[in-house]
């Protein structure tokens, strides 16, 4: 597995990566300007649950400083889904999955080795996201007069980690998912339809009438983790539900890549 | 080390309703050029992708380089195989493509240069893939075959769309690798660029083996020819009717006369004895061999009547 992580960490090694990598940076900066520039004054104001627009108060707690940061990586889910999928999906297209298994037999390890370094890529991208929302913070502060001393508390820091936590265990569980969708679907166009349209315009749909979905579909499931829970939905209950799906995933992924003959 | 390379007993695979290869027994001995033939869809992709670990038989067992066909991790990395068309990621490097599968692989990075320099891809190396000719795209796909310095180097159609050039270039790799050790499966169905590098053939139709040995016994075997050209053009009808005596068939052709049947070198001796002997000089004694393409089709058409 050692070998197949080294080796995807230097297919990622290229300028359009990098690139893509400071997306959520860019992100993570709009979100958190946004955050700053529409929230309310008014002290009775309520944005019930996870919602650019805040109470401006709110901004100085603790976990003031990460409340875009957390609000804009939840909207990356759909990207972290899209990307897996098209990613994976390429390497049965462009035939380089066969390339790719007469180097390295063992295609646990291959798949195995391919997440972690796709993993190391979210892990970087939203550190440096995060480093960017708060120096935005910092810069936003002043201009709406919000007070900065809790942010860098004991319970600012913890806020601030388990808010970059929340939405990197948010985003594996869609790439996970998207992985598991692309080595059963194969093909790019039906796999991304097919996962876009659940996961979020008839999940949506189905919650709108039944606030349960949040509870038990698993585009909602990791969104509400990604935030840190909703009111529909504990986090923790979310979470255990996500780690669920998101390891059946990995196991549906790892028997039909190992199963299945490369034809392509 | 053992004495084939390649061995297989009632190797078979169904995809659905179709069989693409039927109980195919096969064996390839160590350190020959081995031609694999036969026509589109006559199996021998299917048969590769069996030998390398990439789809499962569905009845038959086997060895590469001794070891189990179960087991392609404990080969492949002795095999290289270019399997179909290259397949590398379009926006990598032709290097860094063959650095990546040389992490994955195992093989020092240092082996890179060494087979792009090889392929005589060492100026273009850090092109990117997607900008590489065809012929280019199948000399990086010899390449990363040949990372793991494999014992084993199975080639599918490398000759693949290449213009001529590209074809003669090919071959004369395929040359160059042949002298350097390694055992070579080449599958193609372009018949007669086979001939000349090979020197055993496995023949395959509709997923079943029709022929297997030395590339020489088959070229060797089944009809033959020997043009005739008489000393006196006039001489031609009754060397004809001498021919035609001995049971063998003539056609004219252009001032000679071709004779076909089994034709071997007594008869042609004979021939030409009973030619001096009737007063007929022959200027010109041609043997003409078959082609394997001839050859491959006569074992069709023997096994079909």
């Amino acid at each position: 597995m050692r070998r197949a992580y080294q080796a995807e960490l230097l297919k990622l090694r290229r300028r359009s990566v990098v690139i893509a990598a400071l997306l959520p940076a860019a992100l993570a900066v709009l979100t958190t300007v946004l955050t700053f520039a529409l929230a309310k004054t008014s002290p009775t104001f309520d944005p019930g649950g996870p919602n650019f627009v805040q109470r401006l108060s709110a901004l100085a707690d603790p976990g003031g400083m990460t409340q875009g940061y957390s609000l804009g990586m939840s909207l990356f889910g759909l990207v972290a889904l899209i990307v897996t999928i098209a990613n994976t999906t390429s390497e049965f297209s462009l035939g380089t999955l066969r390339t790719t298994f007469l180097a390295q037999p063992n295609r646990k390890a291959w798949l195995g080795g391919r997440l972690l370094a796709i993993g190391t890529l979210l892990v970087v991208a939203f550190a440096v996201a995060l480093v960017a929302a708060v120096a935005t913070a910092y810069v936003m502060a002043p201009v709406r007069d919000v007070g900065t001393s809790a942010w860098l508390s004991g319970s600012g820091i913890a806020a601030a980690f388990g808010d970059y936590l929340n939405a990197l265990l948010g985003a594996a569980f869609f790439g996970l998912l998207g992985t598991a969708i692309a080595v059963v679907v194969r093909s790019t166009v039906p796999a991304l339809a097919m996962a876009i349209v659940w996961t979020f315009p008839l999940e949506h749909i189905i919650q709108g009438s039944w606030p349960t979905a949040t509870q038990v579909f698993p585009g909602l499931l990791f969104a509400t983790v990604a935030v840190g829970g909703v009111s529909d939905a504990p986090y923790v209950s979310a979470l255990l539900a996500s780690a669920g799906y998101a390891a059946a995933a990995l196991a549906v992924a790892m028997i039909v890549m190992t199963r299945r003959d490369v034809t392509a | 080390m053992t004495n084939t390379a390649v061995e297989v007993r009632g190797l078979s695979k169904r995809f659905g309703r179709r069989e693409a290869v039927t109980a195919l027994d096969m064996s390839i001995p160590t350190g020959v050029v081995a031609g694999f033939i036969g026509p589109n869809g006559a199996g021998k992709t299917t048969t590769l992708r069996m030998l390398l670990g990439l789809i499962r038989p569905t009845a038959g067992t086997g060895t590469v380089l001794g070891l189990p066909l179960s087991d392609p991790a404990g080969y492949l990395p002795k095999v290289g195989a270019l399997i179909e068309s290259p397949a590398f990621h379009p926006a990598l490097s032709g290097r860094r493509n063959l650095e990546v599968l040389a992490c994955l692989g195992g093989h020092p990075r240092a082996r890179v240069d060494e087979v792009l320099g090889r392929v005589g891809l060492a100026d273009r190396g850090d092109d990117p893939y997607r900008a590489y000719s065809l012929g280019m795209k199948q000399r990086l796909g010899i390449a990363a075959a040949l990372l793991g310095d494999p014992a084993l180097l199975v080639l599918d159609e490398p000759t693949n769309g290449l213009d001529p050039l590209g074809i003669r270039d090919m071959r004369e790799l395929l040359r160059g690798l042949a002298a350097s050790g390694p055992t070579l499966l080449v599958s193609s169905h372009l018949l007669a660029e086979l001939e000349q590098v090979c020197d055993w053939i496995v023949a395959l139709d509709h997923g079943r083996r029709v022929y297997q040995g030395p590339a020489a016994d088959l070229l060797a075997t089944g009809r033959s020819a020997v043009m005739l050209r008489p000393e006196r053009e006039a001489d031609l009808s009754a060397l004809a009717g001498l021919v035609a005596d001995a049971g063998f068939e003539t056609r004219l052709d252009a001032g000679r006369l071709q004779v076909t049947g089994e034709v071997h070198d007594a008869a042609v001796a004979d021939l030409n004895r009973g030619a001096a002997a009737a007063g007929i000089g022959l200027v010109e004694i041609t043997p003409i061999r078959a082609s394997l393409e001839d050859r491959y089709e006569s074992l069709v058409t023997t096994k079909e009547s």
